[in-house]
């Protein structure tokens, strides 16, 4: 899943703003575009459109800081 | 939905409700009143294995699925009238051990988990506190670096199991400035220094279950006590929550069971006017509301189970069972009082501490205002 892929979902079905900008490397937790409940959507739409599984540990500023951040996760827990 | 179990399963179940009715022989109605935990009555359902069921059995545990520990849950609701001996199993089985289970290391499942098993051993989740409550991710409880270790320095409230518990799963920030991002998750030994449980708080109901306060005064840690990863805490919480949340409430369904046939052999049995009241329609609808709130509950809580177990975490399932249950719990308790009428206000005859016990599940585990909350967020509100 890249990085427009993921913007998109964001800006459709979680902000309901299809026009919301997000730069690939703008922060989303801190700012709080995505609260706990956003981020628990998108981990399961990460989940059945990529097929992987996401440890609940692993939902960490880390990796889900940015959109950036999360497309690399996803890719190192989809090799 | 199939909600048919098979026989294997009924005989565990049959044989949960012969257990509490056999060998939980102690006076609720005395504990409650002097809000005292049965010890005695713990050790036989450790004994008798109820700590083990969701524990893999390389652990010693029975690795039932979390349907079939739900069902027998609702086994001990029906069969054992101390609501709160069955809610301090259910903080156990749903808030400490699927902690444990999911994000333990090898060396702390072995540490914490047989001990639970056998009774000996007593956790307690402690992430609430006077600034958070509902804002759950508002702790102000520190976790601080120092050397190999972690200062915590916090008080943690209303915590269940508070007073006596062995060990507590501490949430606490890593990284103050980082919000829910900087909670990380902790587990505590009692007898750590810097660690003080308070005495038990009073509480309304749900008194055989102590309750209290867990102060945290430069409480030093080994980093290697650390729970999942560092900043992972909120992360940890969710998916706790996620379980705890519907499943806490599975013997409510048994305990609606329980007071729906007492209400109907009272209702059958007094007579006022000449004729059994159940034959007086204001009592008559009332017990089919009760038939029909224990019903539709429990088709409820088996669905969010089923697709919880199945690995897709049902946030609206928990959201709405857990509304569901202790709403349905609360009525049906406030009903059988009233069917009862003042033999039900009497506290010797135990139907009014139903009704107390009842109240809290609105509260734990997320107030039912915020499961609305919730329910609303995933429909688009
Ligand atoms: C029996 C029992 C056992 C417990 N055990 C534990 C435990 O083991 N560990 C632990 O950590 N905690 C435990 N708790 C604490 C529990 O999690 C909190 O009480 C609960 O989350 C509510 O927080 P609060 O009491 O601060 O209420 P508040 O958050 O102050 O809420 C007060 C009122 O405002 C409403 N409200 C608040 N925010 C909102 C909102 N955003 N939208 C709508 N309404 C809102 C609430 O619904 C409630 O009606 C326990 C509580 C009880 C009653």
């Amino acid at each position: 899943m890249n990085i427009d892929a993921l913007r998109e979902y964001i800006q459709t079905e979680i902000l309901n703003d299809p026009k919301f900008v997000i730069d690939a490397d703008q922060d989303l937790l801190l700012s709080e575009t995505l609260n706990s409940l956003s981020v628990t959507l998108l981990i399961a739409h990460i989940e059945t459109t990529c097929d992987v599984h996401i440890p609940p540990e692993d939902v960490t500023l880390e990796n889900f800081s940015t959109l950036r951040s999360i497309e690399t996760y996803i890719g190192s827990i989809a090799n | 939905m199939d909600l048919d179990w098979n026989n294997e399963e009924r005989d565990l179940y049959d044989g949960v409700v012969t257990f509490c009715k056999e060998s939980l022989q102690h006076d609720v109605g005395a504990l409650d009143a002097n809000s005292e935990f049965p010890k005695e009555a713990w050790q036989s359902c450790a004994d008798f294995g109820v700590l083990g069921w969701r524990v893999p059995a390389e652990l010693g545990g029975k690795d039932y699925p979390a349907s079939l520990v739900a069902f027998l849950m609702e086994a001990f609701g029906y069969g054992c009238e101390d609501n709160g001996l069955a809610f301090a199993l259910g903080t156990q089985l749903w808030g400490v051990q699927t902690a444990l289970l999911q994000f333990g290391n090898e060396e702390q499942l072995e540490k914490y988990v047989p001990g639970m098993l056998r009774g000996e051993l007593i956790g307690a989740h402690a992430m609430n506190e006077d600034s958070s409550g509902s804002d759950a991710f508002a702790i102000e409880t520190t976790a601080v670096a120092d050397g190999d270790d972690f200062l915590l320095n916090g008080e943690k409230t209303l915590v269940t199991f508070a007073p006596n518990a062995d060990f507590a799963i501490v949430f606490a920030k890593t990284a103050p400035d980082a919000g829910q991002w900087g909670i990380s998750t902790f587990l505590v030994d009692a007898d750590t220094p810097g660690y003080t449980a308070s005495e038990p708080d009073e509480m309304m109901g749900l008194r055989t279950a102590p309750y209290g306060r867990v102060l945290l005064e430069d409480c030093r840690v080994p980093s290697s006590s650390m729970l999942g990863k560092t900043g992972a805490g909120a992360s940890i919480f969710g998916f706790i929550q996620s379980w705890e949340r519907s499943l806490v409430l599975a013997p409510h369904v048994g305990a609606m069971q329980r007071l729906l046939e007492q209400s109907l052999a009272f209702a059958r049995e007094r007579k006022r006017g000449g004729a059994p009241i159940g034959k007086h329609q204001a009592i008559a609808h009332r017990i089919a509301d009760m038939k029909l709130r224990l019903e539709t509950a429990r088709l409820l809580l088996y669905d969010t189970v089923r697709k919880q177990q199945d690995g897709a975490a049902d946030m609206m399932g928990s959201a709405l069972s857990k509304i569901y249950l202790s709403e349905c719990l609360t009525q049906t308790a406030l009903d059988a009082v009233a069917i009862h009428g003042g033999d039900g206000y009497l506290t010797e005859a135990g139907i009014e501490r139903n009704l107390r016990d009842a109240i809290g599940a609105t509260i734990y585990s997320g107030t039912t205002d915020v499961q609305r909350n919730i329910i609303a967020r995933l429909l688009g509100l």
